[in-house]
C-alpha cells in the first residue's frame, strides 16, 4: 500500500470512500492527469461489494450451482453421491477470491501513484477533510471531492446482529452452515444468500412483508424464480411480518404474524436480516458544508453528480437508488470527467439489474409493472424458453425473455429476462437501449445458434417479422 | 527468406518501450496484423502487429527487456495463404510498413507523471455543461451514447434534433444537419446565437493598459453592444463597395429656404426629408437595393415595402429609427414624421419597434461636416446612403465656372447582391433626381 508515513496535507482531487464508486473514479481521474488521494479505512480498495457483497455472495452462489446441477442430473441419467461440504474450504475459497481481486486493486493504487490514506475522512468545511487513521488524525485540503461512502444493512428495530442474527455482512462470512435459517426481507440480497445456504445444506424460510419477493420487479419473472424457490425453501411466507424475534441458547425464537393478525412462533438456529440498505452519509461532517440530503437520505446532486458544493461530486450507494456497483461504476466515469474539466453527463438510457438466484433473473429500462402503473402505452412480446434448443439441452425448461417497446416507433423501452445465465443475455438489451434500437434491429441481428441469446431474436420475431 | 520485424514508430517523442508480454512462439504461423508482442511506452501500450503473414523464426527479446524504436525484435518467414510473395531481394525491400500501431482497447491509464498537466482547479465551472438537458430512462433521447456525447461536445440539446432513423433514431448526420441549419438561421439573422457577445469573434488579447499610465474602465451600453454587434457582423461578412458622387443641389435648396419660412417648426423640411423620399422612389426603380440574402437557402428577398432607416445621433450612441413606407408618402408628410421620430429618438423614447423593419439606411452626417465617408451596410439590408457637408463650389457652366451647392453622396452597397454598374447608376439616379427633381415624377 501506499500509506505515507507523513500524511499529505493538500491534494486535487479526494476520494472518500473505497467501493466501486471511489476506486473507480480514482483511477479515471488519475488517467485523465489528476492527482488523486483516496481515503478508505481497508487495506485494499473494493468496498461493499467486493469485501462483503458482489463478489463474495457471487462466490457461493457458484456453489451452490455446482451442488443443485450435480443434484439435478440424476434426471439425465448422471447420478452423483450427496455432496459433502468442508465449509472451511469453501470460506477459504471465497476469500481467496477476493484476496485476489482486492489485492489487485491494492497494486494498482501503487502502481498508478495514487495516494491511499487508510482511514476515515470527515468535511471540516467545503475544503478540507479530517482523516482519522491510526497514526491519529491530520487535515487534507483538496480542490474537489468525489464522495462514495456507500451504504450498509438496515437493522430491525431493537435488534443487534450477533453470533445467531446475521445482516448480510455475517451472512457471508460463512461462519458455518447452520441446521435451520429464516431470511427477513425478500429482496435480492435476502434470496441470493438464501439460496446459497440452502445449496450448502440449510432449511431456509423467507418471510415477506409484502405480497410479493422482489417488491417492484416485474411479475412474469418473479413467478419463474418463485417456481423453483418454493422447490429449494421449505417456506415462502408473503404478506407476513416478523413480530417478535428472540435470540435464545438453542435458537432465535420468532413470531409471525400475517394478514389476519394470526402469530405463530417458530425457532431458527439463525436468521438473516435483510431489509434494505441505507446510504452512509451521517458522520461525514455533510453539515459542515453545503450538501444537502433528499427524503431518504442520499445525497443530492445534478446530472454530473455535483452536489450543492460544486466542487464536490457525490457517487454510487450514498447518491440514490438503483444502489449497485455498475450504476456506481457508471456515475464514477462522468465524476471523474467532469473532475477533470470534460463536458461529461450522467444519463444512462438503462440501468440492468440481476438477481444471481437460479434462475437467475434481469432486466433493464422500462418493466412491464412500471408501464402499466403509469399508463404508458407498450406493446410486449414474451417468449417462455421451453421452445428454445439450448435451454432443453441445459435440462432445463424453465425461462421467459420479454421485450417491452414503444407501439408507435416500435422503439425497445425495456427488456427482462429470468433462466439461467439471465445475467449475460441482459447485456444485450442494454446496448439495444442504449442504441434506441427497434424490433427489427433486433430481428435482424444474427444471433448464434444454438444459444440462450436466440430468445431475444425469436422474442423480436414476434414484434417483427421481415 | 526470413525479414527483420521492427518496432515501429509509436508516437510522437516516444523513443523506446518496454516489452509486456510476447505473444507468439518461434514456429508460429501468423497473419498479417496479428498481435506478436505488446510494448509498454510512456504514452500508452501498444501491440505490435506482424507486418506479413508467415512463421516466425526467431525472438530477439524477453518480456521485461526495453526496446528502442526501429529496433529487430523477430524475425519471421513470409508465406503462407496470405502472404502476397515478395517481388524484390529482400536487402532492397523497403523495412515492412508497420500499419499504426493499435492502442490496447483499454490502455493503462498513464502514470500521474507522464500525463498532461491538470487543468486548473476551476476549469470544471467555466466548461458549463447544460445540465437542463440531462434526462434519465426512457426519457433520454433515442441515440448512441457516442451521438449524445458528440451533440453535448458541439452544444447542441439533442431533444432539439429531429431523428431520421428507425423509430426517430437520432444519428451523427441528424445532429450535423441540425447544426447546419441553426448556423445558417444565425447567419441569415433569423437566430442569435446565444451566450457570448457576438461580435467577441474579432477580439485579440489585450495588453495591461496600465502599464503605460492610468485607465479608467466604463461598462459598455447596450446600445453601443448592439452597435459594435451590428457592424463587426456587418464588416466581417458582408463584401461592401462604397459608390461616391456629387448631387447639385442649388434650386432645391433655394426652394427648401423658401418653403420653411411659412412652415411650422414641426413641419420644417430638411435635406434627410427630402433624400427619404429620393431613396424610395429610386429604391422602386432599382428592387435589388431593397432586398436581403439568404446565402443559407440560396435565395434573395425582395422586400415589398420601403422602409427607411434614419441614422440618429444621440447622447447614448447612434440609433436608427425607421421611417414606414417612405414611397407612399409625400414629402411633406416624410418631414413631419421625421421631425417627431428624430426629437423622440434624441429624447430616448422611441421603441425598439420602431427601430426595426428597415429596407435601407440614410446617414446623413452633413451638418456636421466631412467631403465623404464610406458607411457600412446595417445587414441584413444591402445599402446605405451616406450623406456628406453641402457646399458651394464652383462648377462648369459651359462658358464659365459658376458656384453651385454641390452635396457629396456615399453609396455603400453589399457587392454579392449589388454589381458595380448598378450600384453608380442607382447613385446617379439619386442625384439626377435631387438636381432636377422633376425626374422624380418622370422616372419614378
Ligand atoms: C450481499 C450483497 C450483494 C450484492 N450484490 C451485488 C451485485 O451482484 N451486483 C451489484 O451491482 N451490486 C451488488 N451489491 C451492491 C453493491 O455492493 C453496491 O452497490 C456497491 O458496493 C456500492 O458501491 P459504492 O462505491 O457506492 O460504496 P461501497 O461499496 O459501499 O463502498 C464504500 C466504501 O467507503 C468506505 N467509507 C465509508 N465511509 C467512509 C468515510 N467516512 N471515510 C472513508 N471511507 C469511508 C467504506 O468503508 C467502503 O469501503 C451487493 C451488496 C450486498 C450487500
Amino acid at each position: 500500500m501506499s500509506e505515507q508515513n507523513t500524511p499529505p496535507t493538500k491534494t486535487q482531487l479526494v476520494i472518500v470512500g473505497g467501493g466501486p464508486g471511489g476506486y473507480h473514479a480514482a483511477f479515471k481521474a488519475a488517467a485523465l492527469g489528476l492527482e488523486v488521494t483516496i481515503v478508505d479505512p481497508e487495506a485494499n480498495p473494493g468496498g461493499v461489494c467486493l469485501h462483503r457483497g458482489c463478489i463474495p455472495s457471487k462466490a457461493l452462489l457458484h456453489v451452490a450451482k455446482l451442488v443443485s446441477e450435480a443434484r439435478e442430473a440424476a434426471e439425465i441419467g448422471v447420478e452423483f453421491a450427496a455432496p459433502k461440504i468442508d465449509v472451511d474450504k469453501v470460506r477459504a475459497w471465497k476469500d481467496e477470491v477476493v484476496g485476489k481481486l482486492t489485492g489487485a486493486l491494492g497494486q494498482k493504487v501503487v502502481k498508478e501513484k495514487l495516494t491511499h490514506l487508510r482511514g476515515m475522512a470527515r468535511f471540516k468545511d467545503a475544503h478540507t477533510l479530517t482523516v482519522l487513521t491510526d497514526d491519529g488524525e491530520s487535515e487534507l485540503a483538496f480542490e474537489q471531492a468525489i464522495v462514495a461512502t456507500g451504504s450498509r444493512p438496515i437493522m430491525l428495530p431493537g435488534v443487534a446482529t450477533g453470533d445467531r442474527i446475521l445482516d448480510s455482512t455475517g451472512a457471508l462470512e460463512l461462519a458455518d452452515v447452520p441446521a435451520s435459517l429464516l431470511v427477513v426481507g425478500g429482496g435480492y440480497i435476502g434470496l441470493e444468500l438464501g439460496s446459497a445456504y440452502a445449496a450448502l445444506g440449510s432449511t431456509v424460510s423467507v418471510v415477506e412483508m409484502t405480497n410479493g419477493l422482489l417488491p417492484g420487479c416485474d411479475r412474469d419473472l418473479v413467478s419463474t424464480l418463485k417456481r423453483r424457490l418454493d422447490k429449494k425453501f421449505d417456506k415462502i411466507m408473503l404478506n407476513t411480518k416478523l413480530a417478535e424475534m428472540k435470540e435464545t441458547d438453542r435458537g432465535v425464537a420468532v413470531a409471525f404474524e400475517d394478514k389476519k393478525g394470526e402469530r405463530t412462533e417458530q425457532t431458527f438456529d439463525k436468521v438473516l436480516v435483510s431489509i434494505g440498505r441505507r446510504p452512509n452519509t451521517e458522520n461525514l461532517g455533510l453539515e459542515n458544508t453545503k450538501i444537502e440530503l433528499d427524503e431518504k437520505g442520499f445525497v443530492k446532486v445534478d446530472g454530473q453528480r455535483r452536489t450543492a458544493e460544486p466542487h464536490v461530486f457525490a457517487i454510487g450507494d450514498i447518491a440514490g437508488e438503483p444502489m449497485l456497483a455498475h450504476k456506481a461504476y457508471g456515475e464514477a466515469d462522468v465524476a471523474a470527467e467532469a473532475a477533470a474539466g470534460r463536458k461529461a453527463v450522467y444519463e444512462p438510457r438503462a440501468i440492468p439489474a440481476v438477481v444471481f438466484t437460479d434462475p437467475e433473473i434481469a432486466w433493464c429500462g422500462l418493466t412491464e409493472t412500471e408501464a402499466r402503473a403509469q399508463k404508458i402505452k407498450i406493446k410486449t412480446a414474451k417468449l417462455p424458453w421451453r421452445g428454445n434448443g439450448r435451454t432443453l439441452t441445459l435440462g432445463r425448461d424453465d425461462g421467459i425473455t420479454k421485450l417491452i417497446v414503444d407501439p408507435e416507433s416500435d422503439r425497445l423501452l425495456g427488456m427482462a429476462v429470468a433462466g439461467p445465465g439471465a445475467g449475460e443475455l441482459i447485456a444485450e438489451g442494454v446496448l439495444a437501449l442504449e442504441m434506441a434500437a427497434v424490433s427489427e434491429d433486433l430481428r435482424r441481428t444474427i444471433h448464434p445458434h444454438p444459444t440462450l441469446s436466440e430468445t431475444v431474436y425469436d422474442a423480436a420475431g414476434m414484434l417483427y417479422e421481415p | 527468406m526470413a525479414q527483420d520485424i521492427l518496432v515501429p514508430e509509436v508516437s510522437d517523442g516516444v523513443t523506446e518501450g518496454t516489452v509486456i508480454s510476447v505473444v507468439v512462439a518461434v514456429g508460429d504461423t501468423v497473419e498479417v496484423d496479428q498481435t506478436l508482442l505488446e510494448l509498454e511506452t510512456d504514452k500508452a501500450v501498444v501491440a505490435l502487429p506482424a507486418p506479413f503473414a508467415g512463421v516466425i523464426t526467431e525472438i530477439k527479446v524477453a518480456e521485461g527487456d526495453t526496446v528502442p524504436i526501429g529496433a529487430v525484435v523477430m524475425l519471421g518467414e513470409p508465406g503462407g495463404a496470405a502472404a502476397p510473395a515478395p517481388a524484390a531481394p529482400a536487402e532492397t525491400l523497403p523495412a515492412p510498413a508497420a500499419p499504426e500501431p493499435t492502442p490496447r482497447p483499454e490502455p493503462l491509464p498513464p502514470s500521474p507523471a507522464a500525463a498532461p498537466p491538470p487543468p486548473p482547479a476551476d476549469a470544471p465551472f467555466d466548461q458549463a455543461v447544460d445540465l437542463g438537458a440531462v434526462r434519465g430512462g426512457d426519457q433520454v433521447a433515442p441515440a448512441a451514447p457516442s451521438i449524445r456525447r458528440l451533440a453535448r461536445d458541439l452544444g447542441v440539446d439533442i431533444h432539439q434534433v429531429q431523428g431520421t432513423g428507425p423509430g426517430g433514431r437520432i444519428g451523427e448526420d441528424d445532429v450535423r444537419a441540425f447544426v447546419r441549419a441553426a448556423l445558417g438561421q444565425i447567419r441569415s439573422g433569423a437566430a442569435s446565437p446565444g451566450g457570448e457577445f457576438a461580435g467577441l469573434h474579432a477580439q485579440r488579447p489585450l495588453p495591461d493598459f496600465t502599464k503605460w499610465g492610468g485607465v479608467t474602465v466604463e461598462p459598455l451600453s447596450k446600445v453601443r453592444q448592439i452597435t459594435a454587434d451590428a457592424m463587426s457582423y456587418a464588416w466581417s461578412t458582408v463584401p461592401m463597395v462604397t459608390q461616391h458622387d456629387k448631387a447639385d443641389i442649388t434650386d432645391l435648396e433655394t426652394f427648401r429656404r423658401n418653403f420653411n419660412l411659412k412652415a411650422p417648426d414641426t413641419a420644417k423640411l430638411t435635406m434627410t426629408a427630402i433624400l427619404i423620399k429620393v431613396c424610395a422612389a429610386a429604391l422602386r426603380a432599382f428592387p435589388q437595393f431593397n432586398t436581403s440574402l439568404d446565402l443559407a437557402r440560396k435565395e434573395l428577398i425582395f422586400k415589398n415595402y420601403i422602409h427607411v432607416g434614419v441614422a440618429v445621433d444621440t447622447p447614448g450612441g447612434l440609433l436608427v429609427p425607421v421611417v414606414r413606407d417612405a414611397d407612399t408618402k409625400g414629402i411633406e408628410q416624410l418631414a413631419v414624421e421625421l421631425n417627431e421620430l428624430a426629437a423622440k429618438t434624441r429624447e430616448r423614447r422611441v421603441s425598439p419597434a420602431d427601430m426595426e423593419g428597415g429596407t435601407f439606411t440614410i446617414s446623413n452626417l452633413g451638418g456636421i461636416g466631412g467631403t465623404a465617408f464610406d458607411p457600412i451596410v446595417y445587414a441584413p439590408q444591402v445599402a446605405i446612403l451616406g450623406v456628406s457637408r453641402s457646399a458651394l463650389q464652383p462648377v462648369w457652366g459651359g462658358t464659365d465656372f459658376v458656384p453651385r451647392n454641390v452635396m457629396p453622396l456615399s453609396l455603400t452597397y453589399d457587392h454579392r447582391v449589388i454589381d458595380g454598374a448598378i450600384g453608380a447608376r442607382f447613385l446617379r439616379w439619386i442625384c439626377a433626381a435631387l438636381e432636377e427633381p422633376i425626374n422624380l415624377a418622370m422616372k419614378g
